[in-house]
């Protein structure tokens, strides 16, 4: 059944350079909708540049990313992010002054409908939008537990809540597809554990597609389904934890390490 | 609990008693205008009407500047030149057309001052472009490259029939407008004032704020969160360049001419001072630091007046007192009931050393408008003093930042003076016959520095001022707030 559905993201031979260096070669892979897709490889092996590329951060310098059927290379960041595509950085970007509730309505601001004439004028239909916006957020926030934070400025916030921000922010897009990159960075095992399951939780209830770049393997093979493997910007193994987890190049790539 | 926090948050962005909120407004300031135009106006002199008008001026063009550089972050450094662009081309029109059209006095004003701000916002746009690509130093030295280069050429026309278009901007001479259209008021500008922070205010009430806040405070995060940051950061330079232009518009028909001197570096840098001491993002503080600065810079001219010597003693007091009431070391010594009562005492000397000052103030020759901002921040003083704690320690603290600012000014005249005496450094100036005024650039910029070292985040910080901030400052404690206190 799964087999025949279209693909949400469909990526095709990847590639990119940045001087000398091929950082991403040759990858491709299909992630169907409300699939959770982990995205594993040692350091520097070219992750955060695929998110990049999928972004609209990075132009690759050849292969082909089709969202929803269609093309997006070359649209700027922010019109990706209007198509549907949201994310979180390895190096958490909040906007530090803002307060929790800010930075979450930030995100739904994407859906908007009034002009900037009419926020100028604070006309009733601004206010009314902001108010929306502002509880859609606070919905958001108690679902990531950080409703009795929201007037905390979000550079106060510890790591962990940080972490946790960044993603509601990127859910208030309301995206089709959610690009989370290492949520669990820093964490102690507990919380690290709680955000895997409200991340399991975002698919199981709303049928959120998820592609997550995770470092720790035993984490990554706990919540996906479907995994590939980059080592050196080359993709080296592809499919379901059980199959990864026996792959002798993935083995090799981890040094060895039990997985 | 939580929930009465996320109820407080929701007010913040809900409707509630807005339009009651709006309508006393406006109603007040309305009646604080005409009250002002009718009752105090015709009492004024030229030089403290120009005073109040320059002050004004300074403090919109202050928070015009502040939704460019402290709410979007784009370092500009040129706003000078969208202030020329507004002035000249209101002059021009006028100038051209003023014998000829039948309007009355305001609507062709209303009508040059549109001419004016699209002109304006126009720069803006072509100015804005480079931030799209530049950042930080490299946009603020784009943008002051910009403001000198009109200056300069504008200087430089020589003028008449062989100038481009035989646009005669009358050089590096004023570009005089013809009698009786100096058709500005002190009221308007007045008016300008209160819209200008009007809008930048309901901007930040809104989303459509936030979109433009999260610019400043990331950029890449803000356009992978779907905000159009090319669009954003133009449309804040054309909104911050207009209303910069119709400012200049309304000095120039005030003025009754307009002069490139006018528009230096100079001013750019003073309204970039003035967003950074007012709180960078804050529009009511760079609306508050406009005035006080411009008022500073002009009430040091009359440095001279004030009877020096006989205040020195109570600046020093006071400043010590202050200090004492700041930093508290004295919790170290004495007990709970017994601070609270030192520190009572040590606020209200300090109140009454400032009321003293003022008061002597209030008998030198200076311009009553000095007089009554001095007096205005003996209120904001004892305000700031008797505001509840928790309040207090958030806001700035005034009477600390004034008397370290008037302790510089007073102290370092004499202080200039008897080290020009001695014989070292006699030998290395030479001999010079300085006076105050000469160096009240200096003056001003060590205020500054103090301000700066006193609290580094500017009067403001990110707050804004409001009335429900007053509100919670002084009247009942309400448990919502100490909760999220
Ligand atoms: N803008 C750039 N210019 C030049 N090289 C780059 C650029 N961005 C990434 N690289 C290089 O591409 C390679 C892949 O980097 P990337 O950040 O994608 O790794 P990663 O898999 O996310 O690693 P990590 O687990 O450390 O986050 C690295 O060698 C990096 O130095
Ligand atoms: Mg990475």
């Amino acid at each position: 059944m799964k087999e025949t559905q279209t693909p949400i993201l469909s990526i095709e031979n990847l590639t990119i350079r940045f001087g000398g260096l091929v950082a991403v070669n040759d990858v491709s892979f299909d992630i169907l909708p409300s699939e959770l897709f982990g995205l594993i490889g040692p350091n520097g092996a070219g992750k955060t540049t695929c998110f990049n590329m999928i972004t609209g951060v990075y132009r690759p310098t050849a292969g082909e990313i089709r969202f929803q059927g269609s093309s997006i290379i070359g649209l700027r960041p922010s019109l990706i992010a209007a198509r549907g595509i949201a994310r979180t950085f390895q190096n958490i970007r909040l906007f530090g002054a803002l307060s929790v509730l800010e930075n979450v309505i930030v995100g739904g601001f994407l859906r908007r409908k009034t002009t900037l004439f009419e926020s100028m004028t604070l006309l009733p239909s601004a206010i009314k939008e902001t108010s929306q916006f502002a509880s859609a957020a606070m919905a958001l926030l108690e679902m990531f537990d950080l409703a009795d934070l929201a007037d905390t400025r979000s550079a106060d916030l510890p790591y962990g809540k940080q972490r946790r921000l960044e993603i509601a922010r990127a859910m208030a897009t309301s995206p089709r597809l959610l690009l989370l990159d290492e949520p669990a960075a820093g964490m102690n095992p507990q919380e690290s554990e709680e955000l895997m399951r409200d991340i399991k939780r975002l698919r199981d209830e709303f049928g959120q597609t998820i592609l997550l770049i995770e470092h720790d393997m035993k984490v990554v093979m706990g919540v996906c389904e479907k995994i590939v493997v980059l080592d050196y910007g080359a993709e080296i193994a592809q499919g379901p934890p059980e199959k990864i987890r026996n792959d002798p190049k993935v083995i090799e790539a981890y040094l060895g390490e039990p997985v | 609990m939580p929930l009465e926090a996320a109820a407080l948050t929701h007010q913040r962005f809900s409707s509630g008693k807005f339009w009651l909120v709006r309508i006393v407004s406006i109603a007040l300031l309305v009646g604080i205008a005409c009250l002002f135009q009718f009752a105090a106006v015709p009492h004024m002199g030229i030089y403290d009407k120009r005073l109040l008008i320059s002050a004004m001026t300074f403090a919109s063009l202050a928070v015009s500047l502040n939704l460019i550089n402290g709410v979007t972050g784009q370092f500009s450094m040129g706003h000078a030149g969208f202030y020329m662009i507004g002035a000249y081309t209101g002059a021009k029109l006028t100038t051209t057309f003023y014998d000829r059209h039948l309007m009355p006095d305001y609507a062709w004003l209303l009508a040059v001052i549109c001419g004016g701000a699209v002109m304006s916002a126009f720069a803006g746009f072509i100015v804005g472009l480079p931030s799209l690509r530049l950042r930080g130093d490299y946009l603020a030295i784009v943008t002051l490259g910009f403001g000198e280069i009109l200056r300069v050429v504008v200087n430089n026309q020589d003028g008449g029939d062989k100038s481009l278009f035989g646009l005669n901007l009358g050089g590096s001479y004023a570009l005089d407008m013809p009698r009786g259209s100096r058709i500005s008021e002190l009221a308007y500008i007045f008016v300008f004032l209160v819209i200008t922070i009007a809008i930048c205010r309901n901007l930040l009430k809104t989303a459509h704020g936030l979109a433009f806040l999260s610019i400043r405070e990331d950029e890449t995060a803000a356009e992978a969160t779907g905000i159009n940051t090319t669009k954003f950061k133009v449309t804040a330079f054309v909104i911050g360049a207009a209303l910069a232009g119709i400012a200049g518009v309304l000095m120039a028909h005030y003025n009754g001419s307009v002069t490139p001197n006018d528009y230096t570096m100079d001013v750019s840098f003073l309204l970039v001072t003035m967003v950074v001491m007012g709180g960078t993002g804050s529009i009511t503080g760079a609306a508050l630091a406009g005035i006080s600065l411009k008022l500073l810079e002009e009430s040091l001219r009359s440095v001279p007046d004030i009877p020096a010597v006989n205040l020195w003693a109570a600046v020093v007091v006071a400043i010590l007192f202050a200090a004492v009431l700041k930093r508290g070391g004295l919790g170290r010594v004495l007990n709970a009931p017994a601070l609270a009562v030192v520190r009572i005492v040590i606020a209200e000397l300090t109140l009454l050393l400032i009321a003293y000052m003022v008061f002597k103030l209030w008998h030198t020759q200076m311009s009553i408008v000095f007089k009554v901002a001095a007096s205005l921040v003996f209120l904001g003083c004892a305000a700031a003093f008797h505001a509840r704690d928790n309040v207090r320690k958030a806001l700035p603290t005034f009477g600390y930042l004034v008397t370290c600012v008037a302790v510089v000014l007073l102290i370092s005249i004499p202080l200039a003076s008897a080290f020009h005496k001695l014989p070292l450094l006699q030998k290395l100036i030479g001999d010079t016959t300085y006076k105050a005024t000469d160096v009240r650039w200096a003056f001003f910029a060590t205020a500054l520095v103090i301000t700066m070292l006193v609290r580094s985040q500017g009067l403001f910080g990110h707050h804004e001022f409001s009335w429900s901030f007053l509100g919670r400052s002084f009247g009942k404690r309400s448990e919502t707030v100490e909760a999220s206190a």
